[in-house]
């Protein structure tokens, strides 16, 4: 396979490059980048590439890191994975909340390698980790002085397959202590369309977890649930307890010590399978023993299958 | 349903180590015995034993590799062969335990168990001693109707349940209720495996269970329940003030519901009411002892499969034990090896010489080897073994009070140790799994042993007292 030995900056070529994008909002941005990939490749019609684009972007902004985000899509028209990079020095909203984008990395990949995005997204996702990189990238002048800037400092290979850590979502991780209660969780369950919540200590390192069941569970003690039919009991105000003493009770007293974790280095297959067979939403990732990150079902879905 | 220890975490060099001395116990047995008074057939039997006793010690989750390894070993060397394996292997008492097993699913489905836990936990003017005592004569009591492990997966929840919710260490609270099963599981031929094992082999009926073992029963679970009282007395106190706070809080232990128990104890009824009339039946139809009491479980859960045939197969799958009972099937058949080989009526001989044969002296005798043994191994393995030497006695003993001699000793000493019986062990994998604790060795011997003492010295009392009324 000969993405073995390549990093991600092989994949952008000097003309790809746009240094000071005119668009101050994304759709813009990505419709000049649209524009300068498909001038170069014969075959691909640059607007209706920017609508696709644009149509994932306004479902999920893809900021990957502050400053940093890569509009993406796949298409069926290309043999191997295109990249248009472009940079700002005023910034751009990519309408994520966070801080406006300064460095816009365009990537269209082909529909036959379904994972090679994850792949390429994982390289630059560890490049980005140096921030030296992003601030040599956004204050280079001309394509060649940025790309120059990205040969020196990019060192990742592009690898061979995914791990734990290449499909994980590090950022903005919801996770709960164990000085939190009941009513804390209850709340991010009822209000957030989460399912399991990691309880971690300030050293990261993973307590246990609590999910929706275990809060129906609570109000359903386990003598119950030995009886193959409920439904002879009709007066059953289980939850007046539970209402009671939210607010007193600890995660801890509720929370579940059997969560499923996996180290980062564990291949993304051997994570399908854990959903699979553990019937899990929610896998744990660790690095070290201490949490790194967490793996949904439903966010394993949407890069693999549909982004 | 029932729970298994997972295997222990014991190092290679460990295992290899227990894995030599278990051989070369078993084969010093084969080599010193072929040697002094036994033949060659004799000796493979009691090595084969030996090793299966030691098995079961040092590799518990390895124990039905070891009893299949085994009879291959006895079949090889001529000391056992297919017909004598199906004789001894006691084909009835599986079938009489499978029957149960299935009954049991059913009870727990149709909501019984739950409805026994909801009373108690919903039991007016609950106080600490007034909870402990009912949850013990109730597992006691669920272990004569059912069985020790079924009551104690039960009873073990209701526990864990409890201390949840008052933040408690469930430890104490397990052990006085896994020490009351223990000698509950002597009151019915139910209770315990051993039970319906000595009541095929000594030919005794439902209602010699009941004149016999139940009160001494009865008794010796009154003696123990004050005994661990008094021995948890400081836990107590503080179960006891939590206990009030909850309730002074207008919290309470459970959810208040209604849970539908009629279909539940009618099940349970009828099938006990049946197992107990065998006798009767038996006499009515002129069958064979016991023949009513073998498929009256069988009859029972076959009628519980036809109404709920929708979970029958889930019943019979999951709900029956069938580790345990091919285990204990592999176990009657090698300890019957000993009885075709005549090392049984060997040990009898010997037995008699050395303590005579009066009646006075054999029950404590027997109690007390059957209670030491039956603390470190499996009660049912040292009753198979055991039951052959009593019937070679009955030609120079009436050998009727020795039976229960042999039953209350195996039941009772199974509290000494935590190996002692099944309840022991599927208990403290309940509280290692829910509760993450542990009891050491020494922690349970303390009360074990106190508590098997006063029991014991009880049945041996009555049973010398009942043995010359009977007389």
């Amino acid at each position: 396979m000969e993405s073995k030995k390549l990093q991600f900056h092989d994949f952008v070529a000097v003309g790809n490059v746009l240094c000071g994008l005119k668009s101050r909002e994304s759709f813009g941005a990505i419709s000049e980048l649209s524009s300068v990939l498909c001038s170069n490749n014969a075959g691909l019609d640059s607007s209706e590439i920017a609508s696709l684009v644009i149509e994932r972007e306004k479902l999920f902004p893809t900021v990957i890191a502050p400053g940093l985000a890569v509009p993406r899509a796949r298409i069926e028209e290309i043999n191997s994975p295109l990249v248009a990079i472009g940079t700002s020095r005023e910034g751009i909203d990519f309408k994520d909340g966070g801080a406006p984008v300064k460095i816009v990395i365009f990537v269209l990949t082909p529909k036959s390698d379904p994972s090679i995005h994850l792949q390429l997204l994982s390289a630059l996702a560890r490049d980005f980790s140096d921030t030296a990189l992003f601030e040599k990238m956004s204050q280079s002048r001309s394509p060649s002085e940025l790309l120059e800037a990205f040969g020196s400092h990019s060192l990742e290979k592009i690898p061979d397959y995914l791990t734990a850590r290449d499909i994980m979502r590090k950022n903005g991780l919801l996770t709960l202590s164990e000085s939190n209660t009941l009513s804390d969780a209850i709340r991010i369950f009822a209000t957030q369309g989460i399912f399991d919540i990691p309880i971690v200590d300030e050293d990261k390192d993973i307590r246990g977890m609590i999910s929706m069941e275990d809060v129906m569970r609570l109000s359903l003690p386990e003598h119950l649930l030995w009886m193959d039919d409920l439904s002879p009991i009709l007066r059953f105000q289980p939850f007046a307890e539970l209402l009671k003493n939210e607010k007193e009770t600890k995660i801890t007293d509720i929370m579940r010590e059997d969560f499923v974790s996996v180290d980062v280095s564990v291949p993304a297959v051997q994570v399908a399978k854990i959903f699979i067979v553990k019937k899990v939403r929610l896998i744990i990732v660790t690095e070290s023993g201490k949490l790194a990150g967490t793996v949904r079902l439903q966010e394993f879905i949407r890069k693999f299958f549909w982004e | 349903m029932h729970e298994e220890e997972g295997g222990s975490n014991i190092s290679t060099s460990m295992m290899l180590k227990r894995l030599f001395l278990l051989l070369g116990i078993s084969l010093t047995v084969t080599i010193v015995g072929y040697n002094t008074i036994l033949d060659i057939k004799q000796s493979v039997a009691c090595s084969v034993f030996i090793a299966i006793i030691l098995g079961t010690l040092f590799f518990w989750s390895f124990r039905l590799a070891i009893a299949f390894i085994g009879l291959a070993v006895l079949i090889f060397t001529h000391s056992l062969n297919i017909p004598k394996f199906v004789e001894s292997a006691a084909l009835p008492v599986i079938l009489f335990l499978v029957g149960m097993m299935i009954v049991v699913g059913a009870l727990r489905d149709l909501g019984f168990f739950t409805w026994v836990v909801q009373m108690i936990v919903s039991m007016p003017k609950i106080s600490a001693r007034k909870f402990i005592a009912t949850t013990a004569v109730a597992s006691a009591l669920l272990a004569c109707a059912v069985d020790e492990v079924t009551s104690i997966i039960f009873i073990s929840t209701l526990i864990f349940q409890v201390c949840d919710r008052l933040k408690l260490n469930p430890s104490p609270y397990i052990i006085i209720c896994v020490l009351c099963t223990n000698v509950g599981s002597a009151g019915t031929m139910m209770g315990n495996p051993v039970g319906i094992f000595v009541g095929t082999r000594a030919g005794l009926t439902f209602e010699d269970f009941m004149i016999w073992s139940f009160p001494i029963m009865l008794v010796c679970l009154m003696a123990c329940i004050v005994t661990t009282l008094l021995y948890y007395r400081k836990d107590l106190d503080e179960f006891d003030e939590k206990l009030k706070d909850r309730l002074s809080r207008d919290l309470g232990l459970a959810p208040k519901i209604d849970v539908p128990y009629k279909q539940g104890l009618v099940v349970l009824i009828l099938t006990v009411l049946f197992i107990a009339s065998h006798h009767q039946l038996e006499k009515l139809l002129s069958l064979e002892k016991n023949s009513i009491l073998l498929i009256a479980p069988l009859i029972c859960s076959g009628l519980i499969m036809l109404f709920k045939h929708d979970r029958a197969r889930y019943y019979v799958e999951r709900e029956v034990d069938w580790w345990t009972l091919l285990f204990f099937m592999l176990l009657f058949a090698i300890a019957g090896t000993l009885e075709h080989t005549h090392v049984t009526s060997l040990m009898a001989e010997k037995f008699s010489t050395v303590c005579g044969a009066s009646q006075l002296t054999l029950i404590p005798l027997i109690m007390f080897v059957s209670a030491i043994g039956s603390a470190f191994v499996d009660n049912v393995i040292f009753v198979a073994a055991f039951c052959p030497i009593i019937e070679e006695l009955s030609s120079s003993v009436n050998v009727f009070p020795l039976w229960w001699a042999l039953l209350f000793g195996a039941c009772l000493g199974g509290n000494i140790t935590m190996i002692g019986s099944t309840a022991n062990i599927v208990a403290l994998g309940m509280l290692e799994k829910r509760a993450k604790t542990h009891i050491r060795f020494f922690e349970w011997l303390k009360i074990g042993v106190l508590s098997a003492i006063v029991t014991l010295l009880i049945a041996w009392v009555l049973i010398v007292g009942l043995r010359v009324e009977a007389t």
